[in-house]
């Protein structure tokens, strides 16, 4: 049965608006590029310019940052690990967050080339997700190899050590051993795991945000849609949070504990 | 599976061109954000840090010199209560020697006075024993009618003037 919506709503499979070759250059793209412009000229007009005694701009950037590092100390436990792993928990989080909230700035996504919407919410396409879930995944692997070094690495998902110790203890213990290996085994899968978790959870969410948009501005001409859309504005800078978290649990998780780190400087 | 992703519209291509320019969007923001406004942070807060460590040692340097102050009035006071000790030792010495020397002088002078009194008196008796000896030979004339020889006007004048002793 359809409602009628479907014409209005934002569609699944991002539109291609121009191509470069054989790649095809979507709108959710255009739009990356186009917040990644804005992140350089920030870095060059603004923060580059920043001063020891801080402008009111200035401090509300400082104030970003130290909550950001904040969130992250609180989530890793220690400043160490907090600072290891910072730049990418906040890329995430602030790419998100500007993704997520960019699209409410009136007429941007109205702006059409050849009848195509040149911007669209990057987190709406599910290949954005994927691709910051992937390269949070590979940067979580490239640190644990860091932390563990190349067998270490290895050793965290083909664990012989297990069997070879636990067969010296005994044949119970050898098959615990065996267990342990098999567990092993699955974090590869686990791995594979987290970029699927991560990806579908904030697509299906933004994308589900968007579809009660449309919902909401084709039934309520008046006020609640002006309401959704500041709900929407704080949704979205709530999904890159819960996002950036997940990465920083991930991270974490697959970091040295800090007494281990503490008992190898001495 | 892929069925599944291509409903929900995945396209290898675009899923690498976002992951290359999520990574470009790391970098920026790594190098031309994050990166300045730690610093710029780290300056500050280093800045601050300097203040207060410089406020601390002064803090520092203020209590000992506070300290060495009061060592120093503590040790002049030491000095001053030394001092006027000696003086008042030095004065009560004088003080001491100067009555001695009046009290001696005053002795001298009493006993000067009381030579001088010995010397009057024995000169008064003298006087007056002479006297007594002329009024005595002048009264036993003048009551007996006859002359008093020098040796019993002497006598009579003795006489007298043990009696008015006695008295």
């Amino acid at each position: 049965m359809s409602l009628g919506f479907e014409r209005a709503l934002t569609p699944i499979q991002p539109d291609i608006v121009f191509s470069i070759g054989n790649f095809g250059i979507a709108n959710s793209t255009l739009m990356i590029i186009f917040i990644a412009l804005l992140f350089l000229a920030l870095g060059i007009f603004v923060v580059r310019k920043f001063t020891l005694i801080p402008g009111s701009f200035q401090s509300i950037i400082e104030m970003i940052y130290e909550s950001i590092v904040g969130l992250v100390e609180q989530i890793t436990g220690n400043r160490y690990h907090a600072e290891r792993i910072f730049p990418v928990i906040a890329t995430i989080l602030v790419y998100f967050a500007v993704a997520n909230v960019i699209a409410i700035i009136p007429g941007l996504t109205d702006i059409t080339y050849n009848g195509i919407a040149i911007f669209r919410t990057p987190t709406s396409d599910f290949n954005t997700a994927l691709g910051v879930s992937l390269a949070s995944v590979i940067a979580l692997n490239y640190i644990s190899l860091q932390e563990y070094g190349f067998l270490g690495y290895l050793g965290n998902f083909f664990n012989f050590k297990e069997i070879i110790k636990g067969f010296k203890q005994g044949l119970m213990e050898g098959f615990v051993g065996f267990i342990k290996f098999f567990v092993g085994l699955l974090d590869i899968i686990g791995e594979l795991a987290k970029i699927v978790s991560l990806s579908f959870r904030l697509f299906g969410n933004v994308y589900a945000g968007q579809v009660l948009a449309i919902i909401i501005i084709g039934s309520f001409a008046y006020v609640l849609p002006a309401v959704w859309t500041i709900m929407s504005g704080f949704t979205g800078i709530l999904q890159g949070m819960v996002f950036a978290s997940l990465v920083a649990v991930y991270y974490t998780l697959s970091l040295k504990p800090i007494e281990e780190l503490s008992k190898k400087n001495n | 599976m892929m069925e599944v992703l291509n409903n929900i519209g995945f396209d290898w291509q675009i899923a690498l061109v976002n992951f290359i320019n999520f990574l470009i969007i790391f970098w920026i923001l790594k190098k031309w954000v994050f990166g300045p406004v730690r610093k710029t942070i780290a300056a500050r807060t280093e800045k601050i840090q300097a203040g207060i460590d410089q406020a601390q040692q002064s803090e520092t340097e203020l209590l000992v010199a506070k300290q060495k102050a009061e060592e120093l009035i503590k040790s002049a006071r030491n000095e001053a209560n030394q001092i006027v000790a000696k003086a008042k030792e030095t004065a009560d010495d004088q003080v001491a020697h100067a009555q001695d020397t009046a009290t001696n002088e005053a002795q001298a002078i009493l006993d000067k006075a009381q030579a001088q009194i010995d010397k009057n008196k024995t000169a008064m008796e003298k006087e007056l024993f002479e006297k007594t000896a002329g009024l005595v030979a002048l009264g036993v004339q003048k009551i007996l009618g006859e002359d008093v020889t020098e040796s019993k006007n002497a006598e009579l004048s003795k006489r007298a003037l043990d009696l008015l002793n006695q008295k």
